[in-house]
């Protein structure tokens, strides 16, 4: 239920917390047990896991998580050992040490009901686990050191080959990878909740909209200030028409007391103003500042989102008998963390496919005398107002000729045209859904889904995507994306009389035309652009809104959609292009026809932001006539409520389905409470013919609902049938004397019996 | 001795004045004003021409009113549209609907000025909502037992029944709203 949002760690239970500290930890703990296995001599990355591991031990003691206790214990031990010099951390070390970490992060999460249970079913591997980590074979192991060594050496002189590669980046290949562990010590990291964020955000906008009210003000005084100079002129002017004969000296003096008094006021008038504008001018200073700085909180260095990447690439790797190493670059570049959220699927499976599809076998590459290790390089940084992310390969590169014929034998073009194509045209391909080069589908890539997938999530952010491909020495996929999804830049519109925003990005063009330009082709209107034919409707049409536009000589017109279909939307005005925070709509709202969000208008009034893509469908809706559907649904709904109304109360979720299911084959209509408090309150809004509830429930159990039911002098005679999984005698006599009319037992939904129970007792559903 | 070690004696042990006497008698015999415990606080204000009361603590704010945006979807019958309330965009409903008061009091709002419509804000369980109301009298404290049982006409009604009681006030009679299920009905209907 939307209740159950969290405010502040302080909902949290210790479990909660404990959760989080693993995942955390065990962050830590996987970078620095791969940053190890690259530098085998970095101490200080054992420093940094034997107080990870030791903090998890204690916070697992604190939860009573016996099994996550044992397992830090014994990590934070070998930790300590290989500290000492008594230990070498050997590559298969670091397999069982990482195999530590997917353990604890299973502990954690266990729920505390089958903890029990699961100790024990786990005993064995957590056994296992201990022993491999205590054996003393393990303590030298000199031989995988040297293996891995090798390759890293090597690689290091075989990077140049690499197509896009600058030299700068070269000596920042050699340094020791320990970026991330770098970066977060650098600088101290709090969790704040996004809701706490939020409305941070609107508290640092409305600061910057009341400073800009001040401006206002202080143009209000500046007229005062003028007509305080002309009531100067005007004293002035009636000491002058004054005779001077007539000019006695009583007049005479408290003339020269109002202008003193005039000119006083207009001095001091003048220095507040004074005042008031440099205050005005710090304050709006310090409020877009505030504004700025608190944007700035939703930006996230990219390191953060790409965390779980090394593991992944290593493993994936191993699987395929491949060594590859990932070269991460620009982690400190801040990246919004909801692009970086989003980001984090597509970015797995361009690191997935790199390794499956661009990474050759190690002696494949050898034979082609390359390093048998393979670098994948994950970038970031912002460009031109833009962020750039890249993903290349130093691999074999996409077989143009092998993909212009895949392209040709798909019968998606003919093998003339396939061959007339630019090689950027032809990569274009990869990204059709379904379209895959592989002729085998592995567990890693090669199903076909995945890089559209990609293009699709880059898209959908605003962004786009670029691939290129060198034979012989990689593929690399570069993605465009917006620096904020919180800022958008947008065009400002009035329909049916209120402003409505659009995302700039989308509108292919805005522009005014002559009424007398405009055509009509049985009966729908249209006018001609680039000798291409726009369809136009009216948007307070499409928006379904009251007011038509103005009819000006002008019309204003908003071209929208893609080349397949663009259409003309006809709107009042344009109000110009602004620059919006986009404020998400209230969840409860669900999905709002036509407007994706909302964001604030300078003046502080609220300003709704059309959603383009939905948009197109109702405009194509409305133009292929299926408004008529609506009214259709209408009549849906009508239906619905002649139908008989059953609630069913029960706070478990399959039962809920269950019953709602059964009773809705039935042909009823279905209402679902998760408690007897929810239940409570929907049955008091009078609209249920029966109720169907369980007994135990948290909040107000089936039996206290019953009697809140029989004591309301409205509902005395409602049905009410328990289901309960308690079918002793002393159960149903409890359930019957609270006035209950049945009480079933869970079983019943097997036979049907409660669907006859409920015929029974209110009828069929359109009876 | 000091001046001050002799005066404070002197003053200690003066003689009390007849007048300092009887205020004191008054003051201990005076019958003790005894705060009733179990009272209940709401807040009191007119939509149209009916006074209504919500518990206090479920008030967040009164505002002045602002531009409330109206969503272009009609499937939301008591949302009226969005408001911005120090920075946050609140969904502003129509109260006057969900309560059946549109049809019984359209055209009479006894006073057409505008300058005492307020804005409440409302926050249950972490859910906020705002409403428009026609004024806001302000806090009243009540005892339970003060509460009558509304009108049988309204108390028989099948749906949409969200007054718990009816207190008297002044010279008129405030409906004291259930806050739990009208906040229900408002999420409900929402959705």
């Amino acid at each position: 239920m939307s209740r159950i949002s969290v405010e502040s760690f302080g909902d949290l239970s210790m479990l909660d917390l404990f959760r989080m500290e693993v995942v955390t930890q065990s962050t830590v703990l996987t970078e620095g047990l791969l940053g190890l296995e690259r530098d085998p001599d970095s101490t200080e990355n054992l420093e940094e896991m034997m107080r990870a591991a030791h903090s998890l031990k204690g916070a697992a003691r604190i939860v009573g998580r016996q099994a996550a206790v044992r397992v830090a214990h014994a990590m934070e031990d070998c930790f300590v050992a290989a500290q000492q010099k008594k230990r070498t951390i050997s590559s298969a070390l670091i397999d069982t040490l990482l195999a530590g970490v997917d353990l604890l992060n299973r502990v954690a999460e266990v729920s505390d009901d089958t903890l029990a249970s699961w100790e024990t079913d786990q005993n064995n591997q957590i056994e296992a686990f201990l022993s491999s980590l205590s054996s003393p074979a393990e303590t030298v192991a000199p031989a995988t050191r040297i293996s891995l060594d090798q390759p890293r050496v090597i690689s290091e002189q075989a990077l140049e080959p690499v197509g896009q590669r600058s030299p700068e980046s070269i000596p920042e290949a050699k340094a020791p990878p320990n970026g991330t562990t770098g970066a977060a010590g650098s600088d101290r990291v709090l969790r704040v909740t996004a809701d706490n964020l939020t409305s941070l955000m609107g508290l640092a906008g409305e600061a910057l909209v009341a400073s800009r009210w001040l401006d206002g003000f202080a143009a209000d005084l500046l007229r005062l200030k003028r007509l305080q100079l002309q009531l100067g002129q005007t004293l002035e002017g009636l000491r002058d028409s004054i005779p001077a004969g007539m000019l006695d000296e009583r007049t005479s003096g408290r003339l020269v007391e109002a202008r003193e008094r005039a000119a006083s006021c207009q001095r001091s008038l003048a220095e507040r103003l004074a005042d008031l504008e440099s205050f005005d001018r710090r304050f709006v200073n310090f409020s877009s500042r505030l504004y700025h700085e608190v944007l700035d909180c939703r930006m996230r260095p990219f390191a953060d989102g790409i965390q779980g990447f090394r593991r992944m690439v290593r493993d994936v790797a191993q699987s395929l008998g491949k060594t590859v190493r990932l070269e991460v670059k620009g982690e400190a570049t801040p990246v919004d963390r909801d692009i970086l959220e989003r980001l984090k699927a597509p970015l797995g499976h361009l690191l997935r496919n790199a390794i499956d599809h661009g990474i050759e076998a190690p002696n494949e590459r050898i034979g082609r005398g390359k390093s048998g290790e393979g670098t994948v390089h994950l970038q970031a940084c912002h460009s031109a107002g833009m962020l750039l992310i890249t993903v290349a390969d130093d691999g074999e590169g996409v077989d143009l000729e092998a993909l212009r014929s895949a392209v040709a034998r798909k019968n998606l073009t003919t093998l003339d045209t396939a061959k007339k194509m630019t090689d950027t045209e032809l990569l274009e391909f990869l990204f059709l859904p379904g379209f895959t080069m592989k002729e085998s589908v592995s567990d890693i890539s090669g199903r076909g889904v995945g890089l559209d997938v990609v293009q699709t999530t880059v898209k959908e952010l605003g962004g786009r995507v670029r691939i290129s491909s060198k034979s012989g020495s990689g593929t690399r996929f570069q993605l465009e994306l917006p620096l904020t999804l919180s800022l958008i830049r947008t065009l400002l519109v009035e329909i049916a009389g209120e402003p409505y925003a659009i995302p700039l990005a989308r509108v292919h063009r805005a522009l005014k035309l002559p009424r007398e330009r405009i055509e009509s082709v049985q009966g729908r209107q249209h006018f001609s652009l680039h000798e291409m034919q726009v369809g136009l409707v009216a948007a307070h049409q499409v928006l379904d809104l009251n007011g038509p536009p103005p009819a000006d000589s002008e019309v204003s017109i908003l071209v929208l959609g893609d080349k397949t279909a663009r259409y003309g939307l006809v709107i009042d005005r344009f109000l110009g292009e602004r620059e919006l925070v986009v404020r998400t709509l209230d969840p409860r709202l669900g999905k709002v026809k036509n407007i994706s969000s909302a964001a604030l208008m300078p003046d502080g009034s609220p300003v709704l932001i059309i959603d383009v893509d939905d948009l197109t469908r109702s405009i194509e809706n409305l133009v292929s006539g299926q408004h008529l559907s609506r009214i259709g649904s209408e009549k849906d709904i009508a239906a619905t409520r002649k139908k008989k109304r059953v609630l069913v109360v029960d706070d478990s979720l399959t039962v809920r389905e269950l019953e709602r299911k059964l009773l809705d084959n039935g042909g009823y209509h279905v209402d679902v409470a998760v408690d007897g408090v929810d239940g409570w309150n929907a049955v008091r809004t009078g609209q249920y013919d029966l109720v169907v509830t369980d007994v135990d429930m948290p909040r107000l159990d089936g039996i206290e609902l019953l009697k809140l039911i029989r004591q309301d002098s409205r509902f005395k005679s409602l049905p009410v049938t328990i289901v309960s999984y308690k079918d002793r005698p002393e159960d149903r006599n409890r359930g019957m004397e609270a006035g209950a009319d049945y009480y079933l037992t869970k079983a019943s939904f097997h036979d049907e019996t409660l669907l006859r129970v409920v015929t029974d007792l209110i009828g069929t559903a359109d009876s | 001795m000091t001046e001050n070690q002799i005066s404070a004696p002197r003053l200690l042990d003066r003689e009390v004045s007849e007048e300092s006497l009887r205020e004191s008698t008054a003051h201990v015999a005076a019958k003790k004003n005894i705060v009733e415990l179990g009272t209940k606080s709401v807040v009191i204000f007119r939509i149209a021409t009916e006074w209504l009361a919500l518990p206090t603590d479920v008030v967040q704010e009164i505002s002045d009113l602002c531009t409330v945006r109206k969503l272009p979807d009609h499937r939301h019958g008591i949302l009226k549209g969005l408001a911005n309330v120090r920075g946050d965009l609140l969904l502003c409903v129509a109260l006057e609907v969900i309560l059946g008061l549109e049809k019984a009091a359209s055209g009479q709002d006894i006073s057409p000025s505008t300058a005492v419509r307020r804005l409440m804000i409302c926050r249950r369980r972490n859910a906020r909502l705002a409403f428009e109301v026609s004024e806001v009298h302000g806090l009243h404290r009540y005892h339970p037992r003060e509460l009558r049982s509304a009108p049988a006409t309204l108390a028989k009604a099948a749906e949409g029944v969200y007054t718990l009681g009816v207190l008297a006030w002044k010279d008129k009679i405030v409906g004291c709203l259930d806050d739990e299920l009208l906040f229900y009905s408002l999420n409900k209907g929402l959705a």
